[in-house]
């Protein structure tokens, strides 16, 4: 279909099916998450999941034979810009969304596929991510959790840590060690559990913004069937890196979280500074400092353009998207930092009536995010990644 | 901002490759740093000049109305880049980029004088604004004062790029209005003979371009020498400094990607502790920063240009943005590429020395960071 007649077709659809109340930013307790005891926050946001539910479109790019969308990167793409420029919520949550499904229509065989996806769609199920372990982050490959074969099934020993909604998952998609003799990335596999199997036990971690965002997860002698396997045995690294590479992905496009605070920066600086005689912001440094990062966020915006038109055009840099994780996860937590300059006193309450919402949240979203440049690998990660991939530095040297 | 300004047609890219080809062949770093040994006059290859004219780049702003190509700013921006990383010394940039902004509000007549000549590279022209330390052109004093049918010149333009050999200069003047204010300053066209011998002299710069301190003291000039608006030119001004800002920027960005490619080259090669230093994580972490900055810089560099084109409303956000962050990122990478060639950095054998005092040079010309930051806060409000 031409491009200008679908994107035309989206429009009309939004504005037929998206009720007004899903216009508008969703906090934590407005979002639908998947999950066997699926829940809603409210009857439009039921109809509007059911409505995009309907499309595919809680998945746009998984094929309608599981009941996705079936559009193309550059449709879904062009769905995307079309809900954000009404203000339309995500209608579902889930990582199995946007990590495990790409992962099983690239890796999983037919019966997994027809197995898990059309529940992927559907929202019926929530998944987790199960790679870091206690011993294991950075250098993912040093896992120790163990999968030895019996019969039919593997039996799992050892821990997952870090594992976002860890506790609320059914399922969990993660990477076992099924050859403890073979080098570290050829001994690993990748597994999916059901969360309810006896031995299974989850304890909440809580985070510095105060959130239990993610817990510790503790295997023990669970059995997992062997069909539960995805690709082959002792294969499952390559199954764990086209997947971080969605990841990464999806957190360099990551634009905020839930708890932003409705307000820009330019905004929150004129209405909590003000401007001087002259008409320039009062605080002279804070104004170097908003200029910078407007102009660092500017040029990152502009950077994920060159990217995105890159890859619809004839000979796209595969260097250039290496940098964008490090570049969007910095330049946020640079914005966050601001924030709180910004507001001042009025940025630090933690709870309670005598502050606004998005004070409160400004506050939150700065303790949080500390977390983007550590989740799906870290800045450093991220810069040994671009000096090998991008720069072609030579490797084995002091570090 | 459209996804398609961050994308280069064929058209594009066929200049790109073609102004790649010529520089590397007829105008290498070697040349000019031939021509800084021997102290040739003038600052610039003339028959290089004439080839600018023969490629077409001469005429790439100037309507087709007077024998341009109407290319736009996107293909002079490309030029730009690629005689940054050639280290190419020519009139190109305040002949063709700054002179030519300014005479688009010139009389019909001026134009049908000058624009052929320009586009036929037959003539080089210079733009006299700065007086003192950096651009401040509010802070004019030089003065044009009407007498009959003519305007009477009084004072000092210095730090002129081009100023010691152009044909033509462009003269920023005040006609009314006190030293402090952007109204009445208008500009003029002067060719260079109406000035004596002793009222040009040439300076000596750290790039060893073509520079003067310029004193207009008593040139008579005819009425038809103003350009556009008696008192308008603050308008011209603010145009020029966009236009200034977006093509240095190009010109920064060919000097460090030619800084970066050989610093990278460099790690490769250059062993100390048994290792190529490119395998040292502190080393590398550095030059992984390095690639964020230029790629980021990238992006705003093609933006400013496709908004210069497109007449955008945001094109002096724009163009401020490409130029702040073009100064931090050449600063960042000129540093960077001394301190990691060690010893051999700091000699005047390696062409680094070269690309760092270019890019150096740059930095005060048609407003600072200062100024653009300054600017970029302006115009969004605060
Ligand atoms: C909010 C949040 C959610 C998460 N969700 C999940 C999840 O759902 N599932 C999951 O599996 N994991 C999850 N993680 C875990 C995450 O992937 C790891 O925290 C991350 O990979 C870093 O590992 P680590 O915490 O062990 O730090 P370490 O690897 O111990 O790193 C400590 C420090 O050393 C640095 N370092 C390590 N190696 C190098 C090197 N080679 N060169 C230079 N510096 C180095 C790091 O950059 C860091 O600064 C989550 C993390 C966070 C913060």
């Amino acid at each position: 279909m031409e491009q200008t007649e679908f994107r035309q077709e989206v429009r009309e659809w939004l504005e037929a099916n998206c009720p007004p109340s899903q216009r508008q930013p969703a906090d934590r307790t407005e979002q639908v998450w998947s999950g066997r005891d699926l829940r809603f926050p409210s009857d439009d946001a039921r109809l509007w999941f059911e409505r995009m539910r309907d499309k595919g479109w809680t998945t746009p790019e998984i094929p309608t034979a599981y009941g996705g969308g079936g559009l193309n990167p550059h449709e879904a793409q062009i769905l995307s810009k079309e809900m954000k420029r009404i203000g339309a919520r995500t209608p579902l949550y889930d990582h199995g969304i946007w990590m495990l499904a790409p992962a099983l229509l690239e890796f999983g065989n037919e019966a997994q596929r027809e197995r898990f996806l059309p529940e992927i769609v559907r929202g019926e199920v929530s998944w987790c991510q199960g790679y870091s372990e206690p011993g294991a982050g950075s250098d993912l490959a040093g896992l120790q959790t163990r999968a030895v074969r019996d019969g039919d099934e593997y039996v799992v020993d050892g821990a997952k840590i870090w594992t976002s909604a860890g506790c609320e998952s059914d399922w969990m998609f993660c990477l076992v060690r099924t050859d403890p003799e073979a080098p570290k990335r050829e001994g690993i596999s990748f597994l999916l559990i059901d969360m309810s199997t006896p031995g299974v036990s989850r304890a909440p971690i809580r985070m510095i913004s105060g959130e239990s965002e993610f817990a510790q997860i503790t295997f023990e002698s669970v059995r997992v069937p062997v069909e539960n396997l995805v690709h082959e045995e002792n294969r499952g690294w390559e199954v764990a890196k086209g997947l971080l590479r969605h990841e990464r992905k999806f957190m360099s496009e990551f634009e905020g979280g839930a708890l932003d605070p409705s307000f820009t920066l330019r905004e929150a600086a004129l209405d909590y500074i003000g401007l001087d005689a002259e008409g320039r912001l009062a605080d002279a440094t804070l104004r170097e400092n908003l200029v910078d990062l407007e102009m660092e966020r500017r040029a990152v915006k502009l950077t994920t353009q060159r990217v995105y038109a890159q890859y619809r055009g004839s000979a796209p840099d595969h260097r250039l998207p290496l940098i964008m994780k490090y570049v969007s996860t910095e330049t946020k937590k640079r914005e966050d930092e601001l924030a709180t300059d910004i507001l001042g006193y009025r940025g630090l309450g933690w709870e309670g009536d005598s502050f606004t919402k998005d004070e409160l949240n400004s506050l939150r979203v700065l303790l949080f995010d500390k977390a983007l440049s550590i989740a799906g690998g870290t800045s450093e990660v991220q810069l040994n990644i671009i000096s090998r991939n991008a720069l072609q530095l030579p490797q084995g040297g002091a570090r | 901002m459209t996804a398609m300004s961050q994308l280069m047609g064929d058209e594009e890219l066929q200049l790109r490759g073609a102004a790649a080809e010529m520089l590397r062949k007829e105008s290498p770093v070697s040349a000019f740093r031939r021509q800084r040994d021997d102290d040739c006059q003038p600052r610039y290859d003339a028959a290089l000049w004439s080839q600018f004219g023969a490629m077409g780049w001469t005429g790439m702003l100037v309507p087709e109305a007077h024998g341009g190509l109407a290319f736009g700013h996107r293909g002079v921006g490309l030029v730009c880049e690629e005689m940054g990383r050639n280290l190419v010394a020519s009139p190109f940039v305040a002949t063709a980029i700054h002179a030519v902004t300014l005479l688009a509000h010139g009389s019909e007549a001026l134009q049908a004088q000058l624009l052929p000549a320009i586009v036929a590279a037959e003539t080089t022209v210079a733009v006299a604004v700065d007086e003192g330390r950096g651009f401040a052109p509010q802070n004019t004093a030089v003065t044009a004062v009407r007498e009959g049918d003519e305007y009477l010149l009084h004072g000092t333009k210095s730090f002129v790029a081009g100023g010691g050999h152009a044909q033509y200069l462009i003269v920023l003047a005040r006609t009314s209005g006190s030293v402090g204010e952007m109204q009445g300053l208008s500009l003029f066209i002067v060719p260079a003979n109406a000035l004596e011998a002793s009222q040009r002299e040439t300076l000596n710069m750290v790039d060893q371009l073509d520079y003067a301190n310029l004193s207009f003291e008593g040139v008579r000039i005819p009425l038809s020498a103003l350009i556009g608006e008696e008192g308008g030119a603050g308008a011209y001004m603010d145009e020029l400094v966009d236009v200034a800002a977006a093509h240095s920027a190009s010109e920064l960005l060919g000097i460090v990607d030619a800084l970066f490619d050989t610093t990278v080259e460099y790690l490769k090669v250059r062993e100390q502790f048994d290792a190529p230093i490119g395998s040292f994580q502190a080393l590398q972490h550095r030059a992984a920063l390095m690639f964020t900055r230029i790629e980021l810089l990238r992006s705003v560099v093609l933006d400013a240009r496709a908004a210069l084109d497109e007449v955008r409303e945001e094109r002096a956000i724009a163009c401020s943005h490409a130029r702040v962050m073009a100064l931090e990122v050449a600063q960042l990478v000129g540093t960077e590429t001394i301190q990691m060639h060690g010893g051999i950095g700091v000699t005047d054998e390696l062409d680094v020395g070269l690309y760092y005092k270019r890019a150096i040079a740059l930095r005060p010309t048609y407003g600072d960071r200062s100024y653009h930051r300054d600017r970029y806060a302006r115009l969004s409000g605060y």
